[in-house]
């Protein structure tokens, strides 16, 4: 038989018709496996050497794993149906968020900062220090160098290890505020409106943006500057003056040139929800 | 698991802010990409991609808690699978087949190390070479993280049933796991 294709006759669902072997393993001995404590019961004493396999299906999230992450968030920028109090009442929201969410949410925010792709995502990975980018590597799931994943580590999800999250005041609150200025200039509506959003929920609303920028500091200066710089190497202007006849370069929009393409393979007409 | 944010977190990806549905993609993401390398392997990657298209889409109706969630997630997984025909139609031959060499602990090895040096890849193709129901209840059970109700529900048996094959499914794997660890 294929196996898959049990029929109910094969397998039926009445209790006990298939316990002549094996007795049902009571939840709580699964529990202990999956925690590390010994098997008390004895019945299911023998199972102990299991347990080191099952901490490894757990383990952490390994490469690969968190893969297409761009490809899923842009199917969720696209949604339809977004509430219309949601988009009407920004200000509510931001601060709902600054209530809600804990500090590791913020480090998700962090990474959607990081995720706005082309000019805003290059100025936050080419600005930042080195701590701030490992930072970035942990939240968004890219490949660490130093970080190597030990494959039997009881699972933790970096979420949950992340618990201190990242300082909102430090590099993490740099990279919003620098993520937010290249928006502003070089962004898309959607980019610009994404990296104010996150940066107001850091921040604790639309109008204390301003002042929080302002506070934060530069990763590499011990003492706090003024603003943040979006362009803090001072680089030359895209628009040389003098010469008028050639003309200047078109002014970038910002937009990903790789947009990752919202329709996965699939008719989502049929995909069957449990609603 | 998120825990005890889930509720703000789940409101804020319902709301539209992707640092909150982010938090859910990253938790949910490998677990699911675990549980189909199991029961649909050669299309794993594509049914999980397949699967959030359809959370997304589904997002602002959910109502629940993180069980709920996660129920929701896996039986959206587990229809794509079915409704398309791509459930692996045969277990692999051997474990060891799919494992290849040096994924297996050496004898000399002490229990630490052995739990080190397991692959989750590894412990994957174990799962994999059970028997089909004893090998989804596994994964639903461990990587889900569903209750004995919500798998039983989900894979349409008796939670009877499913901590029968659990039972089975984890014999065996202990018993894989002892010679390899005497036979090598």
């Amino acid at each position: 038989m294929s196996g898959w294709d049990v029929s109910d006759a094969d397998m039926p669902n009445t209790p006990g018709s298939q316990r002549a072997d094996v007795p049902e393993l009571p939840d709580g001995a699964l529990d202990a496996l999956l925690t590390g404590d010994l098997v008390t019961d004895e019945a299911c004493a023998g199972l102990q050497p299991a347990a080191a396999l099952l901490a490894a299906l757990n383990a952490a999230p390994q490469d690969g794993e968190l893969a297409g992450h761009a490809r899923v968030l842009a199917e969720f920028r696209h949604r339809g149906g977004m509430p219309v109090h949601a988009r009407r009442s920004a200000r509510r929201r931001s601060r709902l968020l600054t209530v809600l969410l804990t500090a590791k949410a913020a480090a998700a925010a962090a990474a959607a900062a990081v995720a706005l792709g082309g000019v805003a995502a290059a100025a936050y990975t080419s600005t930042l220090p080195a701590p701030a980018q490992q930072f970035a590597h942990s939240v968004i799931g890219a490949p660490s160098p130093q970080s190597s994943h030990r494959p039997g580590t009881p699972q933790a999800t970096p979420a949950r290890t992340n618990a201190v999250g990242p300082d909102a005041t430090g590099p993490a609150g740099f990279g919003l505020c620098t993520a937010y200025a290249h928006a502003k200039v070089h962004g898309t509506a959607s980019q610009k409106a994404m990296a104010f959003r996150n940066l107001a929920a850091v921040a604790g609303g639309a109008a204390k943006i301003a002042a929080y920028c302002a506070a934060v500091p530069h990763p590499g200066s011990s003492q706090s500057s003024q603003s943040a710089p979006a362009h803090p190497a001072g680089r030359p202007s895209p628009h040389p003056t003098g010469k008028p006849s050639s003309r200047p370069t078109p002014h970038p929009t910002g937009r990903p040139s790789s947009a990752p393409t919202p329709h996965p393979t699939g008719p989502p007409s049929s995909a069957p929800t449990t609603h | 698991m998120i825990g005890e944010d889930f509720p703000a977190v789940l409101a804020a990806a319902q709301q539209g802010d992707e640092g909150a549905f982010t938090i859910l993609w990253r938790d949910g993401n490998p677990a699911l990409l675990r549980y189909l390398k199991v029961i649909a392997p050669e299309s794993a990657e594509d049914v999980t991609a397949e699967t959030w298209v359809t959370v997304v889409r589904g997002l602002d109706r959910f109502r629940g808690g993180e069980d709920a969630w996660r129920a929701w997630l896996f039986t959206t997984a587990r229809r794509r699978v079915l409704d398309e025909g791509r459930r692996r139609s045969r277990r692999p031959e051997s474990p060891a087949a799919e494992v290849g060499e040096g994924h297996w602990p050496d004898v000399a090895d002490t229990a630490d190390q052995v739990l080190e040096n397991l692959a989750t890849r590894a412990a994957i193709a174990a799962v994999a070479s059970l028997p089909p129901l004893q090998a989804e209840v596994i994964m639903l059970r461990v990587v889900a993280g569903l209750d004995t109700e919500a798998v039983a529900q989900l894979v349409g048996r008796s939670p009877g049933a499913v901590r029968v094959a659990v039972h089975r499914g984890l014999r065996r794997l202990a018993q894989m796991m002892t010679e390899a660890g005497v036979t090598r």
